[in-house]
């Protein structure tokens, strides 16, 4: 094993590793956001929207990565459209991810209590303003585990980019080995890489989801529960 | 005490031959009823025999199979058009028939994410367009009004099930509605926090709000009422002023009932 090697390859790595990031974390915004409409829709729409988000939603998820990334390289510019490589990536990402994430969000608003629900009914809110004040301000902090979990999702996912040669940590490791041919040293490096990432971000994650939210402190130290 | 005989020549709540199916189970038969403008409405009766059922009708989160409410000048669900054609209300129109009708549940259904004081202007702001100000103010005023004044900034989960009930009542209150709905409001506490609801409740009676009150307190239902229902299986057994109910009940079934029933004599 060159240790040497392995140290001196990691600047190199990391510039990959930010487009691996950009990239991915983009897609989860992105996917976010068409995930919170489809997920609102998917909860209190119309049976025929319902049923749509649901093909959709099926096709996303039943869909390899690689395969929908090609469809995107190879497809899009059959339609005239001529995006730059990144956004490619970001494009077929975006649709891979977001098959999950209208789940997610429909999971988290579905969880919220229905008591809670016909109480904002009888003081005359509508389905609308009760989404809006009541339903998904408390599944934000529901949606924050699995939100992770896709985002850890994705940052692997994005590996497969390398298929239409984005520049990416996985790609980045690929042109150093054909250089150096050294498989283990660079994958090692590169799962590593992944790895101190994704824990990153999960510890993140959990930190902000147990801090973040006041009305679901177990203790505030300022007021007793029992006066 | 009571305001019996003032001001009961309006009539705010009519239901008409309200029933109500779930599957081939008719938990509700016929029912009729007329509710004059402050009057207060104890609806008694074993689990299962239709009451909260009932109750939940009156704001439509229960839809009636058969028959029509009518409140302070609307029936609830559906009204009808210049040529008398019965049309099914938008939920638009509905919502806007709910603000006439404060309900409270036994759960209480606190919005677990905002504090009493945010719980409770969430619906002046949100569903009646009063200023944000104004409407924390008359958050106060009634969280006040139901001896709350020193938990206004708890959130839920940090107050006693007596307090939640007496916030979730602050939050119907708040919407200044012309009838109140409480649905089993204490069959989630213990003796000492029911009495804490009821005694506001109580306080509550001597100003001039319609209540329709649903609850297995039959010491409570006797000093409050003005009128006690009692249902079984869907069929209203015997309605009357407490005195007959309680002290001379004209039907075995409610005299059955009543050997049942724990009063306790001085509380509430």
């Amino acid at each position: 094993m060159d240790f040497s090697f392995m140290l001196s390859i990691i600047p190199r790595l990391l510039k990959a590793t930010v487009l691996t990031l950009q990239i991915s974390c983009i897609s989860l915004i992105l996917g976010l956001i068409f995930g919170m409409i489809l997920g609102v829709i998917r909860t209190i729409g119309n049976p025929a929207a319902k049923s749509i988000i649901n093909v959709f939603v099926a096709f996303c998820r039943g869909t390899p990565a690689a395969i929908q990334i090609y469809a995107t390289f190879f497809l899009l510019p059959r339609f005239g459209i001529d995006l730059p490589i990144f956004a490619v990536g970001v494009i077929a990402l975006t649709f891979n991810s977001v098959g999950y994430q209208v789940e997610i969000v429909r999971g988290a608003l579905e969880s919220i209590d229905k008591g809670q629900i016909e109480a904002a009914t009888s003081i005359g809110m509508s389905k609308i303003k009760i989404m809006r004040y009541i339903i998904i301000p408390q599944s934000i902090k529901r949606m924050m585990a699995p939100l992770t979990n896709e985002l850890a999702n994705l940052i692997k996912a994005s590996s497969v980019l390398l298929i239409i040669s984005v520049y990416e940590l996985t790609k980045a490791g690929y042109a150093i080995i054909s250089a150096s041919f050294k498989y283990a040293e660079v994958l090692i490096i590169v799962a590593l890489i992944y790895f101190v990432i994704v824990q990153t971000l999960c510890k993140i994650s959990s930190y902000l989801e147990n801090n973040l939210f006041a009305y679901t402190k177990k203790t505030n130290k300022n007021i007793s529960i029992l006066n | 005490m009571m305001i019996r005989g003032e001001k009961m020549s309006d009539i705010i709540l009519k239901m008409n031959n309200v029933s109500k199916s779930f599957g081939d189970v008719e938990v509700v038969k016929d029912f009729n009823l007329e509710v004059m403008m402050g009057e207060k409405i104890v609806f008694a009766g074993a689990s299962g025999s239709g009451k909260t059922t009932l109750l939940r009708m009156i704001n439509y989160l229960e839809i009636p199979t058969k028959g029509k409410i009518w409140i302070d000048g609307d029936y609830i669900g559906g009204h009808y058009d210049e040529k008398d054609n019965w049309l099914a209300d938008t939920p638009k129109m509905l919502a806007e028939k709910r603000k006439k009708i404060g309900m409270v549940f036994q759960n209480f259904n606190l919005f677990a994410h905002l504090r009493a004081v945010d719980n409770v202007a969430i619906g002046p702001v949100k569903v009646l367009g009063v200023k944000k100000k104004e409407a924390i103010e008359r958050a106060e005023y009634y969280l006040e009004k139901v001896h709350l004044e020193d938990h206004m900034k708890k959130f839920p989960h940090q107050m006693s099930g007596g307090q939640q009930q007496r916030v979730a009542i602050a939050r119907a209150l708040a919407m200044k509605p012309k009838i109140m709905l409480f649905d089993e409001p204490t069959s989630a506490l213990d003796p000492k926090l029911t009495n804490e609801v009821l005694e506001v409740m109580q306080e509550l009676a001597q100003e001039n709000l319609t209540m329709i009150v649903v609850t297995h307190e039959m010491g409570f239902a006797k000093k409050f009422a003005d009128k006690v229902i009692y249902l079984e299986d869907g069929i209203v057994i015997e309605a009357g002023p407490p005195e007959q109910i309680f002290d001379n009940p004209n039907s075995e079934k409610t005299r059955n009932f009543l050997s049942y029933c724990v009063f306790k004599e001085g509380g509430i």
